[in-house]
């Protein structure tokens, strides 16, 4: 049937399975391949009943077709919310969020990361926790009227640690 | 025929060495019936087990076939006709397997053939017993659209072309009452307001049905099954209902048919003595009652106070037991049993009670002032003066100490206590007497026992009496009461009544026959037969102080005895036999809406605490009805007997027996068919919470014409015709999350068929058909999918649909897909979902197989020995498979399966002189 | 006496104290004391998560290793949080080669893990660790058959075979809390949908219209407030209907488990936070 291709040229590529395969080496990753692309999940999802540019079904399909580049510096893995509604509901038991974390994942290894997700990651490997800049006098006064401690200790060694280990810095785009 | 031989099969077990040429085939569905004509026209004799009444399986709901949209039952019914006329096949339905022992060629197999409580031979189907069936429940074969009755076909083509009764066994209520009433059965005509009828069903257990509808203990209210719900039925105060309304209203003839010559005595007017006499009576026997006192009613009378039972009540009753020939001596004391044998009686029934009051055994007991509770209530009953004093105590915690404490309210004392040495948890009395009882004013008091009389010039002044605790509990079973040290305290009273039980006279009549050391007549438990022969004792006599309808029970079964007596016919024979009881798990109470017990209206207390009137006043017609609705109708079938009255050709037997059938054959072809997915289970499309949406099952019974619609397609909630509708597939097939990861290999057909199916209904219908996949592999399927698309109109959307929710303002339904070929996200309104459901393994096949010690698959089917070269053969030499027994099937393929089988089987059969 | 130690994750201190302190009193009532993890860390749900996985796992990993060497088992009231626990104890208990990757990096904080510690979701404390008979039994001023309908979160009870809060698609625990404390629990269309939460730093205005569209169906329904159990949750329902994108309409207000519960235990409103409430929950507390 009809193909719903944006570009007007004509691009030639090559199926490969290879993509696949690498996924499925990630944890969440193994069932891809059952995948009989019934469309189940992108009906079952919110983030693709807002936008038009985002079905979950069709990012399978790419990654099923071996369509590596696209995929990893689309933005469009970014989008899913991990809600899994597709995950309970999908009967050949593909885990939809963990394959796109798992693209994230890779994504993030070869420099493609979105602007918003990487100055979180910044934040929170520096501080240790999402909100310090957050922590204002105001809410440290309501935190004490409330009888909460106001001290809220996090601890930022051993993020730092770990963004060294796990994570190669950079912003790359 | 050696007997060295070796069993080539597996799992031989208990064979008999013996070959039999015989076949079984377990399933009449389309697969099983096929089989069974096959092994039949070679020959061979062949038994069909079938679950269900009839044969047809699940092709005999449905209304067309795919691909040919050819009528199901046109094509099913010439077959259902050949397998019941076919002489060499013997056809078992409404039966089940209950045990299979053997090796191939030699099989032992029992057989549970559940009674129907029709006689196969006489009953032709011809319907007339439907119409008068009061009970109605859901219709199964209709998907539970529509409603039967508890005698039924399941459709119009049943085979064997029966009916047959669903009666679970003995409902609760009926099991525990010792006089056996069919609460079930009245009640369910107070339903229809027809209470003549289910008076008429009370009086076949006793005339009493006002008497113990005032006074019975009511044992079947503490077993009755709705009180596993919310509260028990009031069932005596139901049939209170039925004999007050007849007071009322007409009163039935009594009908006087003494025509046996054999003369019955019975000795004592209690309410033992005159059940039997009614008994007898209807059997036609002339039977005369002889009783020492002035009036008959026993302790009815002279006991029971009239606030409790109104004498105009127990006169009726006693008169219509009177009318019907039976003849009544009083003011005569019986002192000879042989004396009434020389007299010309043929039997005796010995029913004289327990009147002689039990003594404390305490010093004074003798004096004035002190009176036993027997003499005091007998003296009330007949109207004597009695002076009560202001201060009046009663020690007992039994009925007649309650009576006894009522009564003395009544004649004036102002301070009334029970002393009763347990705790109110122990208290023998009937609850609602209790409560009434502390209403009126007396007071209480627990765990207290006498233990000495006070006499000031030989009239009692006090008692003096102690605490008691509860220690271990003594051989009834009931924990015993120990004394308190230095809890002694004195009552100034002015009367004491000792309610403390009762005994036999030593001296009674009863004597003539072998008694017990306390004088109680000595009868077998079930005939009641003394060893005396010709005399029978029942009611307090044998059982010492007792309940009511206990004596009623005596009554009744000494009548049986009697009878068969007479005839000279084994009185114990079938009567030792308990019926099945309907369990509580058996009774659904699913959706049952909490509904409180109907309280019986009373008299106020200030005015009733001054005279005799009757202080339950009795329900009146809007609410014994509604009390009648919240019966669950336990045991289904309610035995009112309507069906047997109407019934022109004697067709109907409410006593037949679940029967076992040995059976002896030498190969088993397994049908056992299918049952299809929950789909509640998938929560996203709301089955059984949305209206609208419905499962293809029920789809199939709205568009046959012999359906609960008449074949109108219409949407049960508000009866419209829809005018869009949405089927969706792949529902609990193919679904590794529910554990179905197979394919159902026929929903897509399926489906197809009924999306063309309502655009035959109606061309303007807007159908639309969402699926993963398309599977029209079979020979003629890919033109049928073809035709709905373009000759009909149907359209089919590439997509699994992700929910279901409903539309408030307009009733419709909303579901989303994504149209995988246009990439587009949709939300559709359809007036009418119908989701297609999976296949599954039908309930009992793992019984079956552990019977069979076969291994089932993974998914619960039968695993064939090889799907490629022997794809009918189980894994059991002799065993073989057939339909959708060993997975999901169309019926073309189970049909040339069910020949395959047949063929197998006969290959055995054959060898059977090897 | 049960005890749990608290992990209240990024937001809740911050932004919704009130939940916490709310937490802290209704849990006490029955008996179950909450210490403080001190020198805790970010869960790395979402964000971390999508660039690193070991990362994730050593952030998460080190949190539950805290627990273990508390002895207590973990209470988690942020869905995100919960469901990152959850499944990363999941993983770890599962995946030799990650627990070890994860135990080495631990190790040089004298830290690790070993399975013992359990991960529980405020829900599950009300089901399994109080039950519902408890609840009824401490009810002092029921609440008058007000209709409220709940928000579950998607990471509070999927996936269900790893978290096993609720039953996913059906899910009951609020809703049965809501009915013992006087409350008629109303159900609606996409109950089991996301907030749109986890959106907010990718693309907010798509975060805005997913939420948004919750807040219509429940409208739909007439109900005068909505119970949530997760601090995400509960601020982006309350964001959507006060932001620059909401609708004209009346402000349902949105309240946590625990102040909903608390005013029924007894509890005054001021230990609840309740004027920290964005919305205006006079409606509920009236009901």
């Amino acid at each position: 049937m009809s193909k719903l291709d944006k570009t007007n040229e004509h691009e030639e590529h090559t199926p490969s399975s290879s993509f696949s395969r690498e996924i499925e080496k990630e944890p969440g990753g193994a069932d891809i391949q059952h995948c009989i692309q019934c469309g189940m999940c992108t009906a079952s999802c919110m983030v693709a009943s807002v936008t038009e540019k985002y079905r979950p079904r069709k990012l399978i399909q790419k990654i099923l077709l071996g369509m590596r580049e696209e995929v990893l510096t689309s933005e469009l893995p970014w989008l899913c919310m991990t809600c899994r509604q597709c995950e309970e509901r999908c009967q050949e038991d593909v885990s939809l969020a963990e394959i796109f974390h798992a693209v994230r994942n890779i994504a993030a290894r070869e420099g493609y990361i979105p602007v918003g997700v990487q100055k979180v990651v910044d934040t929170v490997m520096e501080d240790g926790w999402m909100l310090k800049d957050g922590y204002s006098d105001f809410i440290e006064d309501d935190r004490d009227d409330l009888g909460l401690h106001t001290d809220l200790g996090w601890n930022n060694e051993f993020v730092k640690k770990i963004k060294k280990r796990f994570i190669d810095g950079g912003n790359k785009k | 025929m050696t007997t060295e031989r070796e069993p080539k099969s597996k799992a031989s077990r208990d064979g008999t060495g013996i070959k039999s040429k015989e076949a079984l085939v377990i399933g009449g569905g389309v697969a099983g019936m096929t089989a069974a004509l096959d092994i039949a026209n070679q020959g061979f004799k062949v038994t069909l087990v079938e679950k269900a009444p009839s044969i047809g399986g699940v092709m005999a709901a449905i209304d067309k076939t795919f691909p040919t949209l050819d009528c199901s039952a046109c094509i099913l019914t010439p077959k259902l006709s050949e397998v019941a006329h076919h002489p060499n096949i013997d056809l078992l339905t409404y039966s089940e397997i209950k045990s299979i022992t053997g090796e191939t060629g030699d099989f032992r197999v029992k057989v549970h053939k559940k009674a129907r409580y029709i006689d196969e031979d006489n009953c032709n189907g011809c319907n007339d017993c439907v119409p008068v069936c009061p009970v109605e429940l859901p219709n199964e074969f209709d998907e539970n659209l529509g409603f039967r009755k508890a005698i039924y076909a399941p459709f119009p083509q049943a085979t064997p072309h029966i009916m047959t009764v669903e009666k679970k066994g003995e409902p609760a209520c009926r099991a525990t009452c010792p006089a056996e009433v069919n609460a079930q059965g009245f009640i369910t005509m107070m339903r229809h307001g027809k209470y003549d009828e289910g008076l008429e069903i009370f009086r076949r257990s006793n005339p009493f049905a006002g008497v113990l509808g005032r006074v019975c203990v009511s044992f079947c209210e503490g077993e009755c099954e709705r009180g596993m719900l919310d509260e028990s039925l009031s069932i005596r105060n139901l049939h209170r209902f039925l004999a007050d309304y007849e007071r009322m209203n007409e009163v039935a003839p009594v009908v006087a048919k003494i025509d046996k010559k054999d003369r019955v005595a019975v000795i004592g007017a209690g309410p033992g003595g005159i059940s039997c006499a009614y008994q007898l009576a209807h059997l036609g026997y002339p039977v005369t009652i002889f009783e020492e006192r002035e009036e008959p009613g026993g302790m009815l009378r002279y006991a029971i106070p009239e606030y409790r039972l109104p004498r105009e009540v127990l006169d009726e009753e006693i008169q219509r037991v009177l009318d019907m020939g039976v003849k009544l001596v009083t003011k005569t004391k019986i002192t000879s049993i042989k004396s009434l044998q020389e007299k010309g009686f043929k039997a005796v029934f010995v029913a004289t009670g327990t009147w002689q009051s039990n003594k404390l055994g305490l010093k004074g007991e003798d004096s004035e002032g002190v009176i036993h509770a027997i003499d005091f209530l007998e003296s009330t009953c007949r109207g004597k003066e009695i002076t009560i004093g202001k201060r009046v105590a009663v020690i007992g915690g039994g009925d007649a100490a309650i009576d006894s404490a009522r009564v003395a309210i009544r004649l004036g004392a102002k301070d009334v206590t029970m002393i009763y040495r347990r705790s109110h948890v122990e208290i023998p009395a009937i609850p609602s007497e209790v409560q009434d009882a502390m209403k009126e004013g007396v007071k209480l008091m627990l765990l207290t026992s006498p233990m000495e009389l006070i006499v000031n010039k030989g009239k009692l002044s006090g008692v003096r009496c102690i605490k008691m605790r509860l220690g271990e509990p003594d051989t009834s079973g009931r924990r015993r009461p120990v004394p308190i040290t230095n809890s002694e305290f004195t009552m100034a009273v002015d009367n004491l009544i000792i309610a403390v039980g009762q005994s036999a006279d030593q001296k009674g009549v009863q004597t003539d026959v072998e008694c017990s050391k306390w004088g109680n007549a000595v009868a077998d438990p079930i005939t009641l037969a003394t060893k005396t022969p010709g005399v029978f004792a029942g009611g307090d006599i044998v059982l010492g102080p007792n309940t009511v309808v206990k004596a009623v029970g005596h009554g009744n079964q000494a009548a049986i005895s009697i009878d068969r007596f007479l005839r000279g016919v084994d009185m114990m024979e079938g009567r030792a036999k308990h019926r099945h009881r309907v369990q509580s798990y058996e009774v659904d109470k699913e959706g049952v809406p909490l509904d409180a017990r109907a309280a019986m209206p009373k008299q106020g207390v200030d005015s009733r605490v001054r005279d005799f009137d009757e202080v339950e006043l009795g329900f009146n017609e809007a609410m014994a009805e509604e009390e009648a609705e919240r019966c669950l109708g336990c045991a289904v079938c309610c035995e009112c007997e309507r069906c047997v009255t109407a019934c022109q050709r004697d067709a109907i037997d409410h006593n037949m027996k679940d029967e076992v059938i040995d059976l002896h054959v030498g190969a088993l072809v397994l049908a056992t068919g299918y049952k299809l997915f929950d789909i509640s289970e998938y929560t996203q499309f709301g089955y059984g919470k949305i209206p609208n949406v419905i499962s293809a099952m029920e789809f199939e019974r709205l568009i046959n014409a012999a359906g609960p619609t008449q074949g109108h397609l219409l949407r049960l909630s508000d009866g419209r015709k829809p005018k869009s509708i949405g089927f969706i597939n792949c529902v609990g097939a193919r679904d590794v999350q529910k554990g179905v990861p197979y394919c159902s290999r026929v929903c897509c057909m399926f489906s197809i068929k009924n999306s063309v199916m309502c655009k035959q209904h109606d061309a303007d219908i807007d159908v639309t058909v969402y699926y993963a996949d398309i599977r029209a592999f079979g020979k003629g399927f890919e033109e049928f999918y073809e035709n709905a698309h373009t000759r009909f109109g149907v359209n089919f959307v590439r997509g699994r649909v992700g929910g279901v929710s409903q539309v408030k303002d307009n009733g419709t339904l909303r579901i989303q897909v994504e149209n995988t070929e246009t990439v587009k996200l949709m939300e559709i309104e359809h007036d009418l979902i119908v989701i297609n459901p999976g296949i599954i393994p039908p309930d009992g096949l793992d019984d079956l197989a552990v019977e069979l010690s076969m291994d089932l698959s993974e998914e619960g089917y039968v695993d064939v020995r090889d799907t490629i070269l022997t794809p009918v053969d189980t894994p059991i030499d002799g065993v073989f498979v057939c339909g959708c027994a060993d997975g999901p099937k169309d019926i073309p393929d189970s049909v040339s399966a069910g020949s395959a089988a047949a063929m197998r089987a006969t290959i055995v059969l054959s060898k059977g002189d090897e | 006496m049960k005890e749990f130690v608290l992990y209240t994750g990024c937001t809740t201190p911050v932004r919704l104290p009130a939940y916490e302190a709310s937490v802290k009193i209704v849990l006490a009532k029955f008996g179950i004391t909450l210490v403080d993890m001190k020198d805790a860390n970010c869960c790395g749900a979402q964000y971390v998560e999508s660039v690193s996985h070991t990362a994730f796992a050593a952030m998460t990993g080190r949190l539950l290793a805290i627990a273990e060497k508390m002895d207590m088992d973990i209470l988690a009231i942020c869905g995100a949080c919960s469901g990152s626990m959850k499944t990363m104890k999941h993983e770890l208990d599962n995946n030799k080669k990650l627990l070890k990757e994860v135990n080495e990096v631990l190790a040089e904080e004298g830290l690790k893990y070993t399975g013992k510690v359990e991960v529980k979701h405020l829900l599950q404390i009300f089901q399994e660790d109080i039950g519902y008979a408890a609840i009824r039994e401490a009810i002092v001023r029921p609440y008058r058959g007000i209709r409220l309908s709940a928000h579950y979160g998607c990471h509070v009870t999927r996936p269900e075979e790893i978290v096993q809060v609720d039953d996913a698609e059906n899910p009951k625990i609020i809703d049965k809390i809501i009915e013992i404390a006087g409350g008629t629990a109303v159900d609606y269309v996409g109950k089991t949908r996301c907030c749109g939460g986890p959106m907010l730093g990718i693309d907010a205005e798509l975060a805005g219209k997913i939420g948004r569209d919750k807040i219509e169906n429940i409208r739909n329904e007439n109900v005068e407030g909505i119970i949530t159990a997760c601090a995400f949750c509960d601020l982006q329902l309350t964001q959507v209907q006060i932001g620059d994108d909401a609708s004209d309409q009346d402000k349902i207000p949105v309240m946590t488990l625990p102040q909903f519960l608390g005013p029924a235990l007894g509890v005054n409103f001021s230990s609840l936070g309740i004027e920290l409430n964005r919305i205006n929950p006079q409606a509920i507390l009236q009901g």
